[in-house]
């Protein structure tokens, strides 16, 4: 990992959470110690089940949720630690969020126009109302849509295909360097979904803007990103290429997790049957691997704390590969 | 041998917005048969009137939801008898026992005030007379070994299980009479993929053992590659296609349904992908003639002007598209 092409580095990051009572605490790991870098003009996705602490780790870099420990590096400052507004602002302006569901991400009340002639303004990208619609209208452009066919329009003129459009438009106001997507396409019609996907590639293709991928959909993940990392319990348990990781897993988990994406395909049907976690919990306190209850390869040494292995080109986080 | 049965099925949403009547045609003349022992899938984007369908075959009938005409026959004691033409008691007498439902949100099913013993214990008290409270929870605990779920769960409360365990939960619950027909309305969405595969797996195994029908309704197109032995696809509230599982996968006739498997993403295929042109119509107002006209890059003079029938081409195998068929509905200018 060189420090010079990636444009954020995540340094032994971890969040805690205390549950329970002031009689019974107990301090659950959702993120815990992991460490990666994005590079500049790459998708990358951050993949997972739900629990697996990838919504945490956007929700920490957007600065929406302190992290209990580690840093994030973003052009050689620490921005969990920065406390210049002027800093802030900006790496606000250069990073940008885009929810999963676009109804939640503009309120129903008021204009949607008025949120990005707001933002433009906000940020100082434009000044005076024509500057600003040249602007806007290129921006919409880029996503496929103009200025007019959103003018004096409500949140619930929109489908939800085109008010995530909007919501990537006004993220791209700022000219920003990475987005952070949590589950965009979640909530999209399936008719509409890969459209949406596509959006992201061209913008990494022909704006050279990277993305963090967030999703559980191993398949779009596939389709869009270049690098993937996969999560389990708080942990990275595998990262490399997305080719090297869904086309040929090396961690059991990672195993399990595309064995169980359903193949549109009636030819190939599901012949094995599968383990569920009983308790999500148990899993979370578990120390060393914290796959090792289903693990079919469980060892004795899985109990300890385990280190990453280098595998073909992808790093691994399980004992099978210690030599 | 068919179990169930719609003819020519409408059911509308009658809306009152303010003084002015709105009419959103969720289901529009809908005809399919389902036969005994087999999985059946209903697919389409959201509000394309799949979930009104399987509300209505259930007579989930609730204002505004109105059936504006057609019937829903169910083959009950070798009679078809219409669900809209009996009393209250003989319905509740058919559902659950003989059709049941599963619904998409498991939290909301189960008491989240009741251990999960207690939930099976009052659905089965509401159907069956002179029971024993401990042999039907011997019987409880010996149905959810059958299907491979721990009886630790039955004492615990719902909050204490995992969402998948929740939904396998609730599908045992509403399996545990042996009904004929399921009628399963999204049971794998909002779940993980581990998940979502032993919710598949769970329906699977019920269908295979106790040989009855699975009406299944998911956007999902994966997972009805995975569970269904039949398909529909339905678009703005109609029947655009319909067939075995393998010809809709591999030889889908509709352009709306050649859009969907085409685009459908998968691991280990970066070739590029588009999406449909153009947006879902509004089924308060849809477009006149074929419903996909306006995003189809085959549309003829033709489909602006009537609306084509579902016709059967070969096989089982049912398609709503002038490219195949010159058969139009009747009542088509409206």
């Amino acid at each position: 990992m060189t420090k010079s092409n990636s444009i954020i580095n995540v340094a032994g990051l971890t969040k805690i959470y205390t549950l329970g009572n002031i009689f019974s605490r107990v301090k659950i790991s959702a993120v815990d110690n992991i460490t990666f870098d994005i590079k500049a003009g790459e998708i990358l996705t951050l993949a997972g089940e739900s629990g697996c602490g990838k919504t945490t780790v956007a929700r920490i870099i957007l600065s929406f949720i302190e992290a209990t420990n580690g840093n994030i590096f973003y052009n050689d400052k620490d921005i969990l630690h920065i406390k210049s507004r002027k800093e802030k602002k900006n790496f606000k302006k250069e990073v940008q969020a885009i929810f999963q569901n676009p109804f939640e991400t503009f309120n129903p009340l008021r204009r949607v126009e008025d949120y990005l002639f707001e933002t433009s303004e906000n940020y100082g990208i434009t000044s005076g109302k024509k500057e600003a619609e040249e602007h806007l209208e290129s921006v919409l452009r880029s996503v496929g849509l103009t200025l007019s066919m959103i003018k004096n329009k409500y949140p619930s003129e929109f489908s939800g295909g085109q008010l995530q459009r909007i919501s990537i438009a006004r993220s791209l106001i700022t000219k920003p360097l990475l987005l952070v997507a949590d589950e965009p396409v979640s909530m999209i019609d399936a008719s509409l979904r890969m459209s949406i996907v596509n959006l992201f590639k061209e913008l990494k293709e022909q704006y050279g803007i990277s993305v963090l991928y967030i999703t559980h959909d191993l398949a779009t993940a596939y389709y869009v990103s270049d690098r993937i990392i996969i999560m389990f319990r708080g942990h990275i348990v595998e990262a490399g290429s997305v080719e090297d990781v869904l086309g040929n897993p090396k961690h059991p988990y990672t195993h399990m997790l595309i064995e169980s994406i359903p193949e549109p395909d009636p030819r190939k049907v599901w012949q094995k049957s599968v383990d569920i976690s009983t308790d999500e919990s148990d899993e979370y306190l578990t120390k060393g691997c914290r796959f090792s209850h289903r693990c079919p390869h469980f060892m004795e040494i899985c109990k300890n704390d385990v280190p990453d292995f280098e595998v073909e080109g992808r790093i691994v986080k399980c004992n099978l590969y210690k030599d | 041998m068919s179990v169930l049965k719609t003819e020519k099925l409408k059911s509308y949403y009658e809306l009152d917005n303010f003084g002015t009547k709105q009419v959103v045609r969720a289901v529009d003349d809908v005809s399919i048969e389902l036969a005994e022992n087999e999985i059946y899938g209903i697919a389409g984007e959201s509000g394309c009137g799949k979930t009104t369908i399987i509300k209505t075959m259930f007579g989930m009938i609730e204002p505004p939801l109105r059936v504006v005409g057609g019937k829903v026959l169910y083959k009950f004691n070798g009679k078809l008898i219409d669900i809209f033409s009996l009393n209250e008691e003989e319905r509740r007498k058919l559902k659950w026992e003989f059709v049941s439902y599963i619904p998409q949100g498991s939290m909301s099913v189960l008491n989240p005030v009741a251990k999960i013993i207690d939930s099976f214990w009052d659905f089965i008290r509401a159907h069956k007379t002179n029971i024993n409270k401990k042999e039907i929870e011997a019987s409880i605990a010996e149905y959810l070994d059958a299907l491979g779920l721990p009886s630790k769960i039955l004492i615990a409360y719902p909050h204490q299980l995992s969402g998948g365990m929740r939904q396998r939960v609730t599908i045992a619950l509403a399996t545990i009479l042996k009904p004929r027909v399921i009628i399963a309305d999204e049971p794998t969405t909002a779940l993980d993929v581990i998940a979502q595969r032993s919710v598949i797996q769970l329906l699977k195994e019920i269908q295979t053992s106790q040989k009855n029908t699975i009406v299944m309704v998911t956007h999902d197109m994966a997972v009805h590659a995975n569970i269904a032995s039949r398909i529909a696809i339905m678009y703005a509230g109609k029947i655009v296609e319909e067939g075995r599982v393998e010809d809709i996968f591999e030889n889908a006739l509709h352009p709306y349904s050649t859009y969907m498997i085409r685009s459908l993403p998968k691991v280990g295929d970066k070739s590029y992908k588009v999406s449909a042109p153009g947006l879902p119509p509004s089924l308060v107002n849809p477009p006149k003639g074929c419903r996909f006209h306006p995003r189809c890059e085959r549309v003829m003079e033709r489909c602006k002007i009537h609306i084509p029938n579902l016709v059967n081409i070969n096989n089982e195998h049912r398609v709503a598209c002038f490219l195949y068929s010159e058969e139009a509905e009747h009542d088509e200018i409206k």
